[in-house]
Order: C-alpha cells, then structure tokens, then sequence
C-alpha cells in the first residue's frame, strides 16, 4: 500500500470528524419505531370532534385541464383532529373537500413509507367518500392498494375514480385501516449511495465517489396512526404525471 | 481470508482477468448492450415525465375484446450488479463493468439455455389466461417492436387493421417486457429475480391511451419517476454468489416464474377493477361517525 503523506493525513482526520459528526446528527433522524410512537403520541393528542361534519376540510384547487397534487404532511405541527370509533379508539381523520363534479375524474392516492429502511413504518389509509349529508357512499379495502416503489423508502397507492354515478360525492376522508387486522406490507427497496474514496498523490488528494448499495433483507412496513400522504387528480383522460 | 472473500464476490480479481478485459470486451454480445441500455434507461428515467394511466372500468364498460400485442420474444437470461465500485472510475471503470456482466450474464445464460423457458411466451400466455378469467376475450398478434420497448407508432398495425382478424378488438394491450435477469444491489449483496413490465392498453378506434402501468418483479430497480408497482419475490430466491446462481438452474429458474402469474393477475386486477362501485364495508369501525347509506 501506498504510504499516506502528513497533510493528506490530517485531510483524512478531518474528513473522519466530519463523518462522525454526520453519524452524530444522524442519529437524530427518526426510525420506524420513533415515527409509530410519535404518530400515536399525535394521535393521543389530536382534538376530538363529535362526527366528520366538525372536521376542517382541506379544499383542492380544482383545475380542469391539469392534474393537482395535494400533499398532506401529518408531520404534527398542526393541530390533529380524530373521531371516536365503534371500539372507544381514536383515530385521526383528515378530510378533503372533492371539487364540483363537471366530468369524470381519477384519484390517486399514495402512502410514502418513512423512518428508513433498516426499520420502515407506514401509514395504511382507508379512504371513505361522502357525500354532501356526510354519508359513506364507497370505501376501500387494503387490497385496492399496492406497493409501489415510490421516494426512496417506497409506499403504497390506489387510483379511484369519480364518475357520473359518483357525482354526489362531496368529501373524501382517510382514516387508517384498522391496525389491528392490517396485513403488513413488505418493503423491498434497497439503499444505494457513493461513498467517498480518498487517494493521496503526491502533495494532493483525491476524491473519488464510489457507488455503494446495501445489503437490506426485505422488511415488513409496521403500521402508523398517521403519515405522509400524496393525493393527485386529475381530469378523466388526461395522463397523469409520474 | 478477507482477500477470498472479495475475490469471491468479484471486488477483486487477477491480473489475468484485466490483461483479458479486452477480449472480454469484444465478446459483449447486442443483447448484453441492449440490457445495460435498458438499465441505464431505467436509471435515466428520472429525468422524463412518465405516462401514467389508471383504467377507469366504468368509461370503458363496453370493452369486451382485447388483443395482446405480444412482447418480442425474450433472448436469453441476464445478470446485473447495480451500485459497482468500477462504475466510479470513468471510461474504464464502465469498461471493466460492462466486460464482468457480460461474462457473468453469457456464463448463467449458457446454464439456464437447455431449461429453454422463455419470459415472453410465458407472460403473455398468462395475461391472456387472466384476461379471459376476467371475462374479457382474449386475441393475440405477434407485432415488431424496437427491441423491448413499447410500440412508437401504431400506425402500422392501424393499416392492416381491417384485414387481420386478431386486431378486431375493442382494445390492444401493448406488452413488452425484457429479458429477466438476477440482480444484485451491490457486489456484496444477495442477486434477487427481476422481471420488468410495461403495459398499455389502447383503444383499437383511434388509439387513445386508457391504461399504462409499469410492473418489477423482485429487484426494485431505483427509478423514481416510473413510480413502478412493485412485487417481491420470495425469499428463498436470494442467492449470495454468482456461483449459487448456477448450481442450480431448475431452482433459479423458479425465482423468475414465480413472478409470471403475479404480474399478469396484477394486470388482470387493475383492468377487470370497477372503481366507481366499491363496496361498503361491513366493519363500521374503519369509518366511525360516517352513516351508511
């Protein structure tokens, strides 16, 4: 092996502190197990409202050319607001008002798993039409969903359509499928990334970025009260963004 | 013991194998460029907007008919590493890439031949099986494409259209998927089954798009934008080595069939799904302060 001069040395301790300090703060970053607690932490703290007609309603800017996208965080920074369910369970509702029906138009909905992939979580949604009275008029079923590779930890989505015969329906909410009857999904996304390689030249040194992927054994997506989701729509016909 | 290792898994090899990288080289077939184009593709394809098209059952209630406008006929078996070290230094690094797939893929290739089980004959008999299941009828027509891609234009099948008995449908299910392949995430770790599928649906009238989906079986290749749905494959396909790749043909060839039938009952699903009418569920405890109607 090449022996390594003084300063390349002293580059090299700089660049390990630097890797430390990295870890260090990325140790800050929340995993699976920190998101569930927190989302149920957000869950147990949400304001409870007696039916869905109390809830706040998120409104879509309706266009009828394009597709829009609305993403909802549920990062917890506002307020949460939940229903109590048949059981006694709270569950955090979020409710989005539909735009007027003129024509035919899909909706996608998709589910981003989060807290790495070493120890990923994810949001399951039920979605539940209603119409103008706040009636059901259709819901979901875990197997509307599918897995699709989606950010870089991967989620879940479903395209729904709002047809003619579905032109009372006024609001879409998402609830959680229940928890306890989920089928977890298994994640098969993998890392890759580049690593920095350093070779000293004479009196320089040398970066290289070498191109490195992980070794991550599927795992399965725990479920999580709340979680970041996607909602596109878009005009029957019009090709959806990718 | 480290250095047996890395031989092993290909990090490092012998002087011998770098003298003969130009021989290497010159024996990479069309075919292995075709997949390194296509996994560069796939790559890339951050870049582009993609097409996306959920089928809207209800629009389309009339369609009864469809034609499969089969795949090109799959060539062979293929072997990917993903995230190489080599592919971190330039020109030669890619040079060095390209020569050890090539051989990798040429050596599973030679021991996968004599099962002679090709992906596109396969797939298209099992979505044509899951199509009818659906109770759609089902026709077939062998079309030229552009290697593995989808078709460009449909100008020529619209010629001849009236006089060719399999394209009177109501739609053309566009298939095309490449030839399957093992890949690794990396040189250390395990190769995976991969199958990659696009379909489109179109309308036989005036050729108006009304499905587009794009299918991974096993390997999640990273290609955001595609936003492709995913379907694992099972665990017991994992194979460490490229050597435990050829030990056994019969069982590594089960890791890529397994995910036939999958793909086509995901086509057959998302086609044969009437969005517009899903059922109420009988557990009001997911919707709790909504009445049913």
């Amino acid at each position: 092996m090449t022996s390594i001069p003084a300063c390349a040395t002293k580059s090299a301790a700089r660049w390990i502190s630097g890797c430390l300090l990295l870890t260090a703060l990325g140790g800050c970053a929340s995993n699976g197990s920190q998101r569930i607690l927190r989302a149920e932490e957000q869950r147990a703290n949400a304001v409870i409202v007696s039916g869905l007609r109390e809830l706040p309603a998120v409104t879509f800017k309706w266009d009828a050319n394009e597709e829009v996208t609305l993403t909802l965080d549920a990062g917890g920074k506002a307020n949460s607001f939940a229903i109590v369910g048949a059981h006694g369970e709270t569950e955090i509702v979020q409710l989005i008002k539909l735009p007027p029906w003129t024509a035919p138009y899909g909706i996608n909905l998709t589910s981003f798993a989060v807290g790495g992939l070493g120890d990923p979580a994810l949001f399951y949604p039920k979605l539940v039409f209603l119409d103008s009275d706040f009636k059901t008029t259709r819901q979901t079923r875990q197997s509307d969903f599918v897995y699709r590779s989606v950010g870089t930890q991967g989620g879940i989505s479903t395209n729904l359509f709002v047809n003619e015969s579905n032109r009372d329906e006024a609001y879409l909410a998402i609830f959680s499928e229940n928890r306890d009857s989920v089928t977890e999904q298994e994640s098969v996304m993998q890392t890759s990334g580049a690593s920095p390689l350093i070779v000293p030249i004479g009196p320089y040194v040398v970066t290289w970025m070498i191109p490195t992927g992980g070794t991550e054994l599927p795992k399965k997506l725990r479920a999580l009260a709340v979680g970041p989701v996607r909602v596109r729509v878009a005009p029957y016909g019009k090709v959806g963004k990718a | 013991m480290l250095k047996s290792t890395l031989r092993k898994r290909s990090l490092i090899r012998p002087a011998s194998h770098f003298i003969n990288t130009s021989t290497n080289l010159r024996k990479l077939t069309m075919k292995k460029v075709c997949l390194l184009v296509i996994i560069c593709a796939l790559t890339l394809g951050g870049c582009a907007a993609v097409e996306k098209q959920a089928f809207n059952k209800s629009a389309h209630a009339s369609i009864r008919t469809i034609t499969i406008l089969e795949p090109k006929p799959s060539e062979g078996f293929g072997v990917q590493v993903v995230n190489h070290p080599a592919l971190g230094f330039g020109l030669i690094g890619a040079s060095i890439y390209a020569a050890e797939m090539s051989s990798k893929s040429n050596s599973f290739d030679a021991v996968m031949k004599p099962l002679r089980w090709r992906l596109s004959d396969d797939l298209t008999n099992a979505v044509a099986e899951e199509l009818t299941r659906g109770g759609y009828k089902v026709k077939r027509m062998a079309v030229s494409r552009d290697g593995f891609a989808m078709i460009k234009n449909y100008a020529p099948i619209v010629a001849i259209k009236n006089n060719t008995e399999a394209l009177e449908a109501d739609a053309w299910l566009d298939l095309a998927t490449r030839d399957p392949l093992y890949v690794a995430n990396g040189p250390t770790a395990d190769y995976v089954p991969s199958i990659g599928v696009t379909v489109r649906l179109v309308s036989s009238k005036d050729q108006t798009l009304l499905y587009r989906e794009d299918i991974f079986f096993g390997f999640s290749f990273n290609a955001p934008r595609l936003e492709a749905v995913v379907i694992p494959a099972g665990t017991k396909y994992r194979f460490p080595s490229h050597s435990d790749l050829l030990a056994n043909p019969e069982n590594t060839l089960a890791g890529v069939k397994e995910g036939v039938p999958l793909i086509a009952r995901r086509v057959a699903n998302d086609l044969a799904r009437d969005d517009a009418r899903l059922p109420i569920s009988a557990n009001a405890a997911t919707a709790p302060s909504a009445e049913s109607k």
